[in-house]
């Protein structure tokens, strides 16, 4: 066989376009030549990559287009701002008072009403689709979204912070932000005792919004505090000054 | 697909990207809605507009070759998802410019967000993208008959009324051609091959 020949055979076969002997038959050669399978591979990947290399072209052709409309945008917004807000300001004390109410009134309303939507992130389970068959049961429970049977599932180890975790995601995916909060707290403990490494970071991570959907701001700003002040912390700097400062105005008001 | 202006759902992004017919638009909206939101992650994380650009460029193309080799599980949001890819690929860079430049100690300890199995994921796509750049290196009227072929999936005869090929037998010896000459750049790349090798072994 030439190399066209081989080339247009492991085609046919990866498009599935061989009769089912013809399948055998190749699959047969591919056991007992490892260089056609490392071929069989190699043609695979480069077939992704030169799929991926368009898609790479298409992207930089929406950004370009993406950042000229921003741009665009930006210089047609600014001259706006400044029209409008700085006779405003002019106007006296008064005037720049009742806007800054007003804005803080409307901060605040959007803040209560868009902050967790905006700022929750679905936590996400380490498990490749290939290996889903294999995952424990606590696991697949969780990718099954079946919360009343994980919080129903006795936790055999008490200190097993993963297992809590799971437990207080359920809880909290249920609405009940109690026992959520008390089982995100007690990984907490468990860290506190170095009996915990593992899903510190998102317990805290999660406490914050439990804590948020409990309207407990104080207790979410202090939290957030700690995550941001630790270097190391997988969620360092996902709450910004502006969060934080949206999150005490919830708090006085 | 003439929903710009409305929220897509998840699905709907995920079919979009799955079809070639409407990825331009999907794109544009995953644009319009997430691009301000990753920027402003990558700019917390010490990073410039520039910086910002190139990691959220790299995060979609990641994204995508996710959802089109069904690897993208639906249990998490896309927004995480696109989150989670552009913290570790920013993360990533920063730990390559760090060991080049001991200046940045102080991104050598910061751990990444999302899991081993996302680390594992962008080696492989690291991987790719060592494919692609030999894919770049090809002649120009390869590239462009490799890419009407297998991107754009357009039929040998359509190419062939776009292209100055005396018959569709030629035209398809040039594509095997082509992609010859791809796969002797990858063999002769020991350490690409190698990698790859390995990689396809561990799947």
């Amino acid at each position: 066989m030439d190399d066209f020949t081989i080339l247009k055979e492991i085609e046919a076969y990866l498009d599935g376009e061989m009769t089912i002997e013809q399948k055998t038959a190749f699959e047969e050669e591919i056991q007992k030549q490892p260089e056609l399978h490392d071929l069989l591979n190699i043609m695979k990947i480069s077939r992704e990559a030169i799929i991926l290399a368009g898609h790479q072209k298409t992207i930089s052709d929406t950004h370009d287009e993406y950042m000229a409309s921003r741009k665009s945008l930006g210089e047609e917004v600014a001259p706006l701002k400044k029209s409008r807000v700085l006779p405003l300001f002019l106007k006296g004390i008064a005037a720049g008072f009742v806007l800054i109410m007003l804005a803080t009134s409307v901060l605040i309303y959007d803040t209560s009403q868009n902050f967790f939507d905006r700022k929750y992130l679905s936590y996400m389970i380490p498990v490749e689709r290939s290996s889903e068959q294999n995952i424990e049961n606590l696991t697949a429970l969780y990718i099954a979204e079946k919360w009343p049977e994980i919080i129903d599932l006795s936790i055999s180890n008490p200190n097993d912070s993963k297992s809590l975790f799971f437990v207080a995601m359920a809880n909290f995916n249920m609405k009940n932000y109690d026992q959520a909060k008390d089982k995100f707290g007690q990984i907490l403990d468990l860290s506190r005792k170095g009996q915990a490494t593992s899903f510190v970071d998102e317990a805290e991570f999660y406490s914050v919004f439990t804590l948020i959907k409990m309207k407990d701001y104080s207790e979410a700003l202090t939290m957030i505090e700690k995550i941001n002040s630790e270097q190391e912390h997988s969620y360092q700097g996902y709450f910004s000054k502006w969060d934080q400062f949206k999150l005490k105005l919830l708090n006085i008001f | 697909m003439a929903k710009e202006k409305q929220k897509l759902t998840d699905k709907e992004i995920l079919n979009g990207i799955r079809d070639k017919n409407q990825i331009n638009e999907v794109l544009k909206y995953l644009y319009s809605n997430c691009y301000a939101y990753l920027e402003t992650c990558i700019l917390r994380k010490y990073g410039d507009q520039d910086d910002a650009a190139d990691i959220i460029q790299e995060t979609f193309l990641v994204f995508i070759d996710l959802v089109i080799n069904e690897k993208f599980r639906e249990q998490a949001s896309i927004k995480s998802m696109l989150y989670s890819i552009a913290n570790n690929l920013w993360v990533s860079e920063l730990r390559k410019r760090s060991s080049m430049n001991k200046r940045n100690e102080a991104y050598e300890s910061e751990k990444d967000i999302v899991q081993m199995d996302m680390v594992k994921r962008l080696e492989q796509f690291e991987n790719k993208k060592f494919v692609m750049d030999i894919f770049e290196s090809l002649g120009s009227s390869c590239k462009d008959l490799l890419i009407k072929f297998y991107y754009l999936e357009m039929s040998m005869k359509d190419i062939l009324l776009s292209e100055n090929y005396a018959n569709e037998q030629v035209l398809r010896n040039k594509k095997y051609k082509c992609l010859q000459g791809m796969i002797k750049k990858i063999e002769n790349n020991p350490m690409l091959y190698q990698s790859l090798k390995t990689a396809l072994k561990n799947g």
